[in-house]
């Protein structure tokens, strides 16, 4: 479906994406995880094609799906502020492809199409970015930090409909979160990125048994439940 | 204490009274008085730190508006971040480098209350593990009372003795 080969950036003399080879199925959850600064966003935008100037991308990125890939955006800043979020979203609207249903796919409310984006909270902004993105994608979706700043319930519903996605809809669905626990609830394999660099592609079963690289253990160690008691008398 | 809650319920806004920002018609709250030319002894932590700087200001210049001389020195070093940094502007600066300096804006000796508004819910696992360590150690060394706003029941339980549950509106 996606194939990526020995894909490397580069800026000036400063490697910020080591060559690194993976791929993804259709219908699979692929999760990218990894500290800020690690390359995420940066790997999202390789395989959209949209590396900022000045860069040099080396290695390649396969897929047979043309334009047909799309991008759940982390800010709500790529809205237009001068148009309601319906008139944005309209064109998101007309590629949904035959046989897909937009309220399975994503159902989203009257009171925030009618809207400007200054009139949305953070929740609602997301839900309009994963709305469009979620409508129009046929064969590849990447989703960037699309549950950050939300309360449980609304990052479980989202996870749902991207794994429905996935699963009914046979799309492959790319899931970064700096948020390991989230990840795990949805996602089939797990890349993990630090500085740059990929880590290991592991799976949930691997990391809840310890059998995984010790970055990734570290990782999974910085949750909050899984911090010494030593601290929960301070506050 | 920490308080949980849906998105829009009021939890912020919760937060802007409790800082003093806006009124409200509330009939019974007591807060520490606050002091003339000093900065509030209830200080407000807000979730994204690079709205809570001036972007034109050097951070130098922006934590001067809180601390009237340079005793944030010593708290530098104890949250890793260089004196050299005083010299940027905040977009010079990583998301965890800007909130920590936006604590230690906060941390003037007045401070007894710190209103922390999902303040790490932007930063990674690691980095918000290092800034509630430092954090908390901080405010049990300086009897400093905690009000933390989060989504997130794992970080509530892990840091707070007591939480508010706020149902839907």
């Amino acid at each position: 479906m996606l194939s990526v080969d020995k894909l490397s950036i580069q800026s000036d003399d400063i490697c910020l994406l080591s060559p690194l080879s993976f791929s993804i199925a259709k219908g699979e959850v692929l999760g990218v995880v990894g500290a800020s600064g690690s390359g995420k966003s940066l790997l999202a935008q390789a395989l959209l094609g949209q590396v900022p100037n000045g860069f040099n991308l080396s290695g390649q990125v396969l897929h047979s799906c043309g334009d047909r890939r799309v991008l759940a955006a982390q800010s709500a800043s790529v809205l237009d502020p001068l148009r309601r979020i319906s008139s944005q979203l309209s064109y998101a609207l007309s590629r949904v492809p035959k046989g897909a249903t937009r309220k399975k796919r994503f159902p989203l409310a009257a009171d925030i199409t009618r809207c400007y984006r200054h009139q949305l909270s953070g929740g609602m902004a997301k839900r309009a970015l994963l709305a469009q993105a979620c409508w129009q994608a046929s064969e590849i979706m990447i989703a960037d930090e699309p549950c950050c700043g939300l309360d449980t319930q609304a990052a479980e519903t989202i996870y749902q409909h991207l794994a429905y996605l996935a699963r009914s809809e046979n799309v492959a669905v790319m899931v970064i979160s700096h948020n390991l626990r989230q990840l795990l609830t949805v996602a089939d394999r797990i890349l993990v990125l630090r500085d740059g660099k990929l880590v290991e592609i592991t799976t949930s079963a691997h990391i809840h048994s310890g059998n995984c690289d010790s970055y990734t253990q570290s990782l999974w160690a910085a949750l909050p439940e899984h911090w010494g008691r030593t601290n929960a008398n301070a506050a | 204490m920490g308080i949980s809650g849906p998105s829009g319920v009021g939890k912020s806004s919760l937060a802007s009274v409790l800082a003093g920002m806006i009124t409200a018609d509330i009939e019974l709250l007591e807060l520490p008085p606050k002091l003339v030319n000093q900065a509030n002894p209830v200080q407000w932590l807000i979730q994204q730190s690079e709205f809570a700087f001036n972007p034109r200001l050097t951070l130098k210049a922006s934590l001067n508006e809180s601390w009237k001389d340079d005793g944030y020195l010593p708290l530098l070093q104890e949250y890793a971040l260089e004196a050299s940094w005083l010299a940027r502007r905040p977009s010079q600066l990583s998301g965890g480098q800007l909130q920590r300096f936006n604590l230690i804006r906060a941390l003037v000796p007045t401070t007894e209350y710190l209103i922390c508004d999902e303040v790490t819910a932007h930063l990674d696992m690691v980095t918000q593990a290092e800034f509630w360590q430092q954090l908390l150690a901080c405010a049990k060394r300086r009897n400093i009372g905690l009000l933390v706003i989060s989504h997130d029941e794992h970080l509530l339980k892990a840091i707070c003795q007591r939480v508010i549950n706020w149902p839907q509106a």
